[in-house]
């Protein structure tokens, strides 16, 4: 197991040592904080939170299994999630989602091998208004056409900060991460 | 047609500026508010008959009264903005329009029933909401809006954001306390009842936003004034979700004798031309269905209840004659099997059961006794699930069955 750079660990200990006076109700927005800045919760992670916050470590992982937007695996640096529910559906998602799947060449909740995307299809995320709606991390695009999705994403992974996980797997990168 | 209330600063000010807030009524209810006793700013919300906006129009008032007699301490005021029902966004709407009149809100509730907390729970997906309320939060307190004495006052108030992570039962209130104390969000057996016994075990007061968002309007127009509004049962305007297939998808405000079609047809321009109204998915996923011939009905909790429809949470899905409504009540089934949460089996495996029989049915490929069987389920879970999520995740199903709105195809 990689560790992670000494300046990402520093943001992360904030993080904790934040929430760690709140115990155990400190632990579910430590975890959202900290994977924002990291990108997914790894065990090294979850082990070090669950030691700081004196919570089980079994209980971090009970967390992260309840909540979709908590990962213990790598994801794509750009988060893409099509809403299907019943709004977007009549508004045309199914074509959407169809051709994002083809033009990234992936299936839903799968991320491209390079690690750079992940494409989920999501229940109703409240833009109905927009339909059909798409969040690129989180920014919001909606009425979306697929070209227009494809665009934007780009436009992201050009910008995107790599995770901490990935970072430190490489000691040379130096540009400076956000949440 | 009323003009806007809950809505009349959405769009009009700076969501940010508290100067903006201020120039338009904003914290002035609240100055009334420290004048007076508790016990009348209780009485003032009981006299409006304001019924909650979450769905389960539970009469605000009788809550708040029961928060306030409770004498354990401390107390919370939680605001619950774990908006995911489908269809639903007015709460997004008023918490990145206006997002202090939900802080200004919680101040009054927090005086009224005797509690010094406050938690705004907001729904993980909703980024804007929550950096908007951040804002907001820390805003009013610079201004002596949150925290001691406030206004000089002997009242101390202070509110802390939680963010959700995405779970729909998170919006069940017991699950969503579990969730703000660091647990999986699992509902809690009732009673006790949160005014009891909430966030902590401690007496709490949970309201949805739209809810505290007729507040300061309550306070500063009177209990007479909003009663002028709506229908008795359910005094004051509505937020109504209007999306799918109409021109101007969107949030719409209107007293509840309003009707589908005027909703529909008027305030969301009509659908584009050539196509025609299939069926109206009315609440939400939890919610059922209307046909064509039922979009005369207001929208009174009562004439709903006459087509067996509930208000809920004021979303109307619009589906046109073009979609598949079995695609449609996939999606219904698909969601709930997905967002239980499977403390109680009637629910864990109830969605369960449902989705693989409504995929059946879908595919036009049924086994012998399906539709008893999805009857069989339905019936289950409705008297058997510990809350609203199992109780409610068949009747979108039912209804369309019931209503003659999809053909069930015969076994083969």
């Amino acid at each position: 197991m990689h560790s992670p750079q000494p300046e990402r660990w520093q943001q992360v200990d904030e993080i904790i040592q934040r929430w760690a006076t709140h115990g155990r109700s400190g632990l579910l927005p430590c975890l959202l904080e900290v994977q924002d800045i990291t990108g997914y919760l790894s065990p090294e992670l979850c082990a070090h939170i669950a030691r700081h916050l004196r919570v089980p470590e079994a209980d971090v992982y009970g967390l992260i299994s309840f909540y979709s937007l908590l990962y213990d695996r790598p994801v794509g640096r750009v988060v893409l999630r099509v809403c299907d529910d019943v709004p977007c559906y009549v508004r045309g998602s199914s074509e959407l989602l169809n051709a994002l799947q083809e033009a990234l060449g992936l299936e839903p909740n799968k991320t491209t091998a390079d690690g750079a995307i992940t494409l989920e299809v999501h229940p109703c995320l409240g833009r109905c208004e927009r339909a059909p709606f798409v969040l690129i991390n989180d920014d919001e695009i909606g009425p979306a056409r697929a070209e227009d999705v494809l665009a934007r994403v780009q436009a992201h992974l050009q910008s995107a900060p790599s995770t901490l996980s990935e970072r430190a797997e490489d000691p040379a990168a130096t540009e400076e991460g956000t949440g | 047609m009323i003009a806007p209330i809950l809505l009349r600063r959405v769009g009009h000010i700076d969501p940010e500026s508290l100067a903006d807030y201020e120039a338009y009524e904003g914290f002035r209810a609240l100055r009334q508010v420290l004048m007076r006793r508790p016990e009348q700013v209780v009485e003032m919300v009981k006299a409006s008959g304001l019924r909650g906006r979450g769905g389960a129009l539970f009469p605000t008032g009788v809550k708040w009264e029961a928060v306030a007699r409770q004498p354990r301490r401390p107390k919370y005021v939680v605001c619950n903005a774990d908006e995911s029902e489908p269809g639903t966004f007015k709460d997004r709407v008023l918490l990145e329009g206006d997002p202090f009149a939900v802080v200004e809100a919680m101040v009054i509730a927090g005086y009224a029933v005797g509690a010094s907390k406050g938690y705004i729970y907001v729904r993980g997906e909703y980024h804007r909401a929550y950096t908007r309320l951040s804002r907001a939060v820390s805003v009013a307190r610079e201004a002596g809006y949150l925290g001691t004495h406030i206004l000089g006052s002997d009242f101390s108030f202070d509110i802390e954001i939680r963010r959700g992570a995405g779970a729909y039962v998170c919006g069940e209130e017991t699950a969503l306390f579990e969730s703000i104390e660091g647990k999986r969000g699992m509902p809690r057996q009732k009673p006790p009842f949160p005014t009891e016994q909430g966030l902590f075990g401690q007496p709490t007061l949970i309201n949805n936003v739209e809810t505290l968002a007729c507040i300061p309007w309550i306070v500063r127009s009177g209990p007479a004034w909003f009663r002028e509004i709506g229908s008795p049962a359910m005094p004051g305007p509505k937020l109504f979700c209007v999306s799918g297939a109409v021109q101007r998808p969107g949030v719409y405000e209107a007293p509840v004798t309003i009707t589908l079609r005027e909703l529909i047809e008027g305030m969301a321009g009509g659908l584009p031309s050539g196509q025609e109204v299939q069926a109206i998915l009315v609440g939400g996923a939890a919610g059922a269905f209307a046909t064509p011939e039922e979009m005369d009905t207001p929208l009174t909790p009562e004439a709903l209840q006459a087509i067996g429809v509930p208000l809920g949470s004021g979303a109307i899905m619009v589906i046109d004659h073009r979609v598949p409504l079995w695609e449609v009540l996939r999606r219904v089934a698909r969601f709930f099997a997905h967002e239980s949460c499977g403390k109680c089996y009637p629910c864990q495996l109830g969605t369960y059961r449902q989705w693989e029989i409504v995929e059946r049915l879908a595919r036009g490929e049924p086994l012998p006794g399906d539709v008893e069987r999805l009857r069989d389920i339905a019936a289950t879970m409705a008297d058997a699930s510990i809350c609203g999520l199992g109780q409610t995740a068949a009747n979108a199903i039912l209804s369309a069955l019931e209503k003659g709105l999809v053909s069930v195809p015969t076994p083969a």
